[in-house]
């Protein structure tokens, strides 16, 4: 893939000379990032401060890697990482490839007027508000509700509050999750899909190829790029499961399995007002993150010679 | 030629020194005018976007030849407004502090806020007789600190009319009549749940007449999700607050008290039988006044925190055959646990005077002397009775017919009046619910709240529910004035982060069963709870409470 | 293309089309109940529980006159429109050329770039400073406090750059050999060819801005005329809830009721125009684009 234009060493005075106009572009770009997001990073050193408002930056105590201490110490920390990765994790390994899988499936349909209506249907849960999604939630899975009744009556589970027993927890925010993500979550791969040359089908099914197989040979290969792209910016997120859906979810019955970073970090931020502390666990997600991201990164380079770096 | 000289020297320390006091204390040149800004939170937007619009700031900003500019928070950003103020360093001139994170001493040690104390008696002579009349040594002791610095002027300030709380647990009387065909016989004898007995009882009957009913989803008593009202109205039948307590001058905590372990039993034996909504842990996004409305609507609860208008027939839809008589319950005292009345713990919403510095105007170190006095002078004027009738109740006579807004909404006569007879009326479009009062008065501003109109005209059975709801009094619940030090406060507010949520998860699992309930396991849970921080905490709570008591 | 119609292929397509026609049910389901409820008689609505098939009691449009009661509506609408256009074609430019840049691998800033920008994704240095530097430069209070900040995003960069790498290097070659400048490559070669993934960047950047209140609620706190539709929705919500009932009574009685109503209205009026606009970019992702003029 490297033009060949540079048989010489490839030094920045002749980098320059061929991508001036390179360079003059990313001015703009350079800026941007470091105005609006490198200027303020300053403010990662309140990780290491009780840091009060009203002092500054400046001017709050220093108190070292006690605000870490808190957060690796605290009575929850294994069961609220646990969680966590659990529940990231549950998302990459089922939600991920289902929003695949309902890609191709969707390419399968010939008839267009009705793929166009279902894709855009498919994509409308995204946006019903998160209140009313999980007061319905908590409504269907009351000890009388819609799907508890289902449950109780089809697989003869014993009839208790769905969401009063920790077991079911990671069950409920996964298939919610999915039915509330698929349609808009493939609309990346749909578009992928669309770019794969279609004189490669056509190629395919003068060879006799049935759908699988050009589904399986063509378009997974063709989108592969796209899904490794997602993938390893997912890795980066491993951490940083939204808080907002859980917290609407979940109840002190069943923090054991529902509790997770995000709302670990709200629910004491209420109290403790610290912003230090709040500080401290975001620097240690990023962290994490960025390891995991450089690492699946470096995974798929040597697996699939696609990567995002 | 020495004493001379001294005496030269004393002469010119006194003549420097006189216009100097004089500097100190000016008088407030009204003809002058002043411009100054303020942070404050409204809930008003309904007739203008910022509070400078208002018919009483607007009267206000005439009569005293000012003007301000507001900030005003995103409702449900205001705390994260209120920091971002005091860490990007641009302070406004006076600031509302409800909001605010850190306590008004804390604010004053950072240099954000001033104490206010010396000027008091010079520029608000109205609010200083209000503070300094014996009957308001509440507010005087909240507005006040230790050593004497005053940091806040209060919105809150009462008339010493009696409150009236507008919640607490009520019980559908009309399905004990229905059950018993109208003879309710409760054990205590009483017409009245007034004992454990009497609620069993009453339980009891309407679990029956729900199992009879046929209805999907019903609740015989509706508990908050943390499986106990922290503002107390079940747990003191069985002798504690749910929070912190006083008893006999010793501060404890409600929730890890043996007493508490005699709430967890009963109430984990009304949910084996049925008696408790098998639901409640789930709600958590309900208020915890109102847990599932559907079902408290939808006349499938027996027992709930209900509002006073809820009370009586307020709830029944003839048309839909929902017919409910809605009574006030008081407590039920755990007889046989040896009580022999409830501990006296009173909720926030039905506590007398509440008398924090929740609801105050602090003026901030960027604010110019001269805009401090300004505002000193014109909040003043609030503390008057013709202020604060203003403040309550809106505009009358001239006023109204003279104010835009007040024309507009057909208010020409004013929001009140006082009849022929000298008795005192209200226009019928504020109480129906068609305006909002709160954009026609000085809602949120500084000054005496006059509540004696408002209370003349209470509805009698409000008054009755009252008498059922504040029965046993608040002397055992710590006093809400008693705040300490920024250091304690931190550290308690540390330790009750961790503990509350240990806690929030036990008991719900001690009521459901999931957790068994011995007294062993209530005294392993207890001895976590003091590991969490709840008998540091104590102490600090006691060592605030001695301060403030030796006051 | 023509298919062949054996039986296994039949029972697929019966198969593909049942799940999706079922998906379809379960996804319009919920949103037909928030319509339905949006109708609903306050009184009745509370007391119900499951989905809505008609709206409980008489229909009524209370829910809304309440929500339009807040007379700022409409501006929200236009302010939320022009911050959706401005990042959807502004924000679009900037990111398409951070995309581009970061994949030109003989660019001798191309990994250095990506990181600079990738690292932004990973890190933030949280809300107080950022304000600080906002008021610094003097982006508080005004329509560019929602129209700079958020410009260009990492992660839509990284969307745009793999989108440039799966092209084949043969367009840009050919191009140049017509004697096509690099401005004119840009725009109007490789461009168009990225068309599917540069309206998938649209798209999720439309969204976003759609949805988006926070910023404006950390940034406008003083000029409620620049505030987006979202955060007067927000604010109605709020309002009709829980601040009423601690101020009185009767207002809770009222409270109780209606803010139950209004909650759906609210999530229709801010939803049903951006659920309205998915048909029109749709066309992106269904037919997929060729063009001509493309050599090798």
């Amino acid at each position: 893939m490297e033009l060949s234009a540079a048989p010489k060493k490839h030094t920045w005075r002749r980098d320059w000379k061929m991508n001036k106009w390179l360079y003059f572009l990313a001015i703009p770009i350079f800026l941007y990032f470091l105005i609006f997001h490198y200027l303020p990073m300053f403010g990662l050193v309140i990780s290491f401060q009780d840091f009060k408002p009203q002092r500054g930056v400046l001017g709050s105590e220093w108190v070292g890697f006690k605000n870490f201490a808190d957060f690796f110490g605290g009575p929850n920390f294994w069961t609220i990482l646990r969680n966590t990765l659990v529940i990231s994790g549950l998302g990459m390994a089922v939600s991920f490839p289902l929003t695949i899988i309902y890609a191709l499936m969707l390419n399968e349909i010939r008839c267009t007027w009705f793929k166009k209506t279902v894709q855009t249907i498919h994509y409308m849960p995204y946006f019903i508000s998160m209140v009313v999604v999980c007061g319905l939630i908590i409504e269907f899975c009351s000890t009388n509700g819609m799907i508890t009744n289902l449950l109780v009556n089809v697989f003869g589970i014993r009839r208790e509050n769905l969401l009063q027993n920790p077991d079911y927890f990671w069950a409920i925010n996964l298939i919610s999750d999915i039915w509330k993500g698929l349609g808009y979550g493939a609309i990346f791969f749909v578009s992928a899909i669309t770019s794969v040359g279609q004189e490669l089908y056509e190629a395919a099914a003068i060879d006799g190829a049935g759908r699988l197989r050009r589904a399986w040979h063509i378009t997974l290969p063709g989108i592969t790029p796209a899904i490794v792209t997602m993938l390893v910016l997912n890795c980066g997120m491993i951490l940083q499961v939204g808080s907002d859906k859980i917290l609407l979810l979940y109840n002190a019955s069943i923090y054991e399995t529902a509790d997770v970073i995000s709302t670990h970090v709200q629910r004491m931020g209420i109290e403790k007002m610290q912003y230090g502390y709040a500080s401290a666990v975001g620097l240690f997600n990023s962290v994490v993150g960025t390891i995991l991201l450089l690492t699946s990164n470096c995974i798929s380079r040597k697996l699939t010679d696609t990567g995002v770096i | 030629m020495k004493k001379l000289l001294s005496l030269v020297l004393a002469v010119m320390l006194v003549l420097s020194a006189m216009p100097a006091l004089a500097d100190d204390m000016p008088a407030d040149d009204l003809t002058k005018h002043r411009s100054m800004t303020a942070f404050l939170a409204v809930d008003d937007y309904r007739y203008f976007g910022t509070k400078d619009q208002s018919p009483v700031m607007q009267y206000l900003m005439e009569k005293y030849n000012f003007s301000i500019e507001f900030q005003h928070p995103v409702t449900n950003g205001e705390t994260e407004a209120f920091n971002n103020m005091l860490g990007s360093g641009f302070y406004t001139d006076l600031m509302e502090i409800t909001y605010s994170t850190q306590t008004p001493a804390n604010l004053y040690e950072d240099g954000v806020i001033i104490d206010l104390a010396p000027y008091i008696e010079t520029y608000m002579p109205n609010y200083y007789a209000y503070l300094n009349d014996p009957a308001n040594i509440k507010v005087k002791q909240a507005m006040y600190d230790d050593q004497g610095h005053c940091f806040t002027i209060t919105t809150e300030a009462g008339d010493g009319t009696p409150y009236v709380g507008w919640g607490g647990m009520v019980y559908r009387r009309d399905i004990l009549e229905t059950m018993t065909g109208g003879n309710v016989a409760f054990p205590s004898g009483n017409d009245e749940p007034i004992t454990v007995a009497d609620w069993e009882y009453m339980l009891e009957l309407m679990k029956q007449y729900f199992t009879a009913s046929g209805l999907p989803d019903t609740a015989c008593l509706m508990l908050p999700w943390q499986g106990y009202f922290p503002t107390g109205e079940l747990v003191a039948g069985f002798g504690c607050s749910g929070g912190w307590q006083v008893k006999d001058g010793v501060v404890s905590y409600g929730t890890t008290t043996p007493e508490f372990y005699n709430y967890l039993v009963k109430m984990h034996e009304w949910y084996e039988k049925g008696y408790i909504y098998q639901d409640f842990a789930s709600r958590v996004n309900d208020l915890f006044f109102q847990p599932n409305p559907a079902l408290v609507y939808g006349g499938s609860a027996g027992v709930f925190f209900g509002g006073n208008w809820q009370l009586a027939g307020k709830m029944s839809i003839p048309e839909y055959g929902l017919n409910m008589d809605v009574r006030a319950a008081s407590a039920p005292v755990d007889e046989a646990n040896g009580q022999t009345t409830a501990f006296p713990t009173l909720a926030l919403y039905a506590a007398s005077g509440v008398t924090s510095t929740a609801g105050a105007w602090c003026v901030s170190t960027s604010c110019s002397k001269e805009n401090m006095i300004r505002f000193m002078t014109w909040a003043d004027f609030l503390f008057t009775d013709e202020g604060a009738m203003m403040k309550k109740h809106g505009f009358t006579g001239e006023l109204a017919a003279a104010d835009p807004l007040y024309v507009e909404l057909g208010l020409e006569k004013g929001t009140y009046w006082f009849d022929e007879n000298g008795e005192f009326q209200v226009d019928p479009k504020t109480t129906d619910g068609s305006l909002e009062m709160t954009g026609l008065n000085g809602n949120r501003l500084p000054g005496r709240n006059i509540n004696k109109y408002e209370y003349e005209r209470t509805e009698q059975v409000w008054l009755d529910a009252n008498a059922v709801w504040t029965r046993y009094g608040d002397a055992g619940d710590f006093p809400v004035s008693a705040v300490g030090t920024a250091k304690e406060e931190a550290e308690l507010a540390d330790y009750y982060a961790t503990f509350n949520d240990y806690q929030n998860s036990m008991v719900v699992k001690f009521i459901m069963g999931t957790e068994e309930l011995t007294p062993e396991s209530y005294a392993a849970y207890v001895e976590q709870m003091n590991k969490f921080g709840v008998e540091e905490s104590i102490k600090i709570k006691q060592a605030i409470y001695d301060r403030f008591m030796a006051r | 293309m023509i298919e062949k119609n054996n039986p296994s292929r039949i029972l697929f397509n019966i198969l593909n089309y049942g799940f999706m026609a079922a998906f379809a049910i379960v996804c319009i389901a919920p949103l037909w109940h928030v319509l339905m409820a949006s109708l609903s008689n306050p009184r009745m609505l509370i007391m119900n529980t499951g989905l809505l098939w008609k709206p409980a009691g008489e229909i009524t449009f209370k829910g809304y006159e309440l929500v339009f009661r807040n007379g700022n509506i409409l501006g929200g609408y236009g302010n939320t429109l022009l911050y959706v256009a401005w990042h959807a074609v502004v924000g679009t430019f900037f990111t398409l050329i951070a995309g581009y840049l970061v994949s030109r691998k003989d660019f001798k800033l191309q990994i250095p770039l990506l990181l600079f920008i990738m690292f932004t994704m990973m890190f933030n240095g949280g809300l107080i400073p950022t304000y600080q530097v906002q008021r610094a430069i003097g982006l508080i209070n005004n329509k560019w406090a929602m129209m700079i900040p958020g410009m260009i995003g990492a992660f839509y960069v990284v969307m745009i750059k793999s989108a440039f790498e799966q092209l084949s290097p043969s367009y840009e070659e050919s191009a140049k050999l017509d004697g096509a400048g690099p401005l004119t490559i840009l725009f109007r070669i490789l461009t168009p060819l990225i068309m599917p993934s540069l309206a998938v960047v649209i798209m999720f950047s439309v969204v976003m801005q759609w949805n988006s209140w926070y910023p404006a609620s950390v940034y406008l706190p003083m000029s409620r005329e620049d505030w987006p539709l979202q955060l007067f929705m927000r604010e109605v919500l709020v309002q009709n809830n829980t601040a009423k009932i601690i101020s009185g009574a009767d207002a809770a009685a009222k409270a109780d009721l209606t803010s139950n109503l209004v909650k759906y209205c609210v999530s229709i009026v801010g939803t049903l125009p951006i659920l309205c606009a998915y048909p029109f970019a749709q066309k992106y992702f269904v037919k997929g684009v060729t063009l001509g003029g493309v050599k090798g």
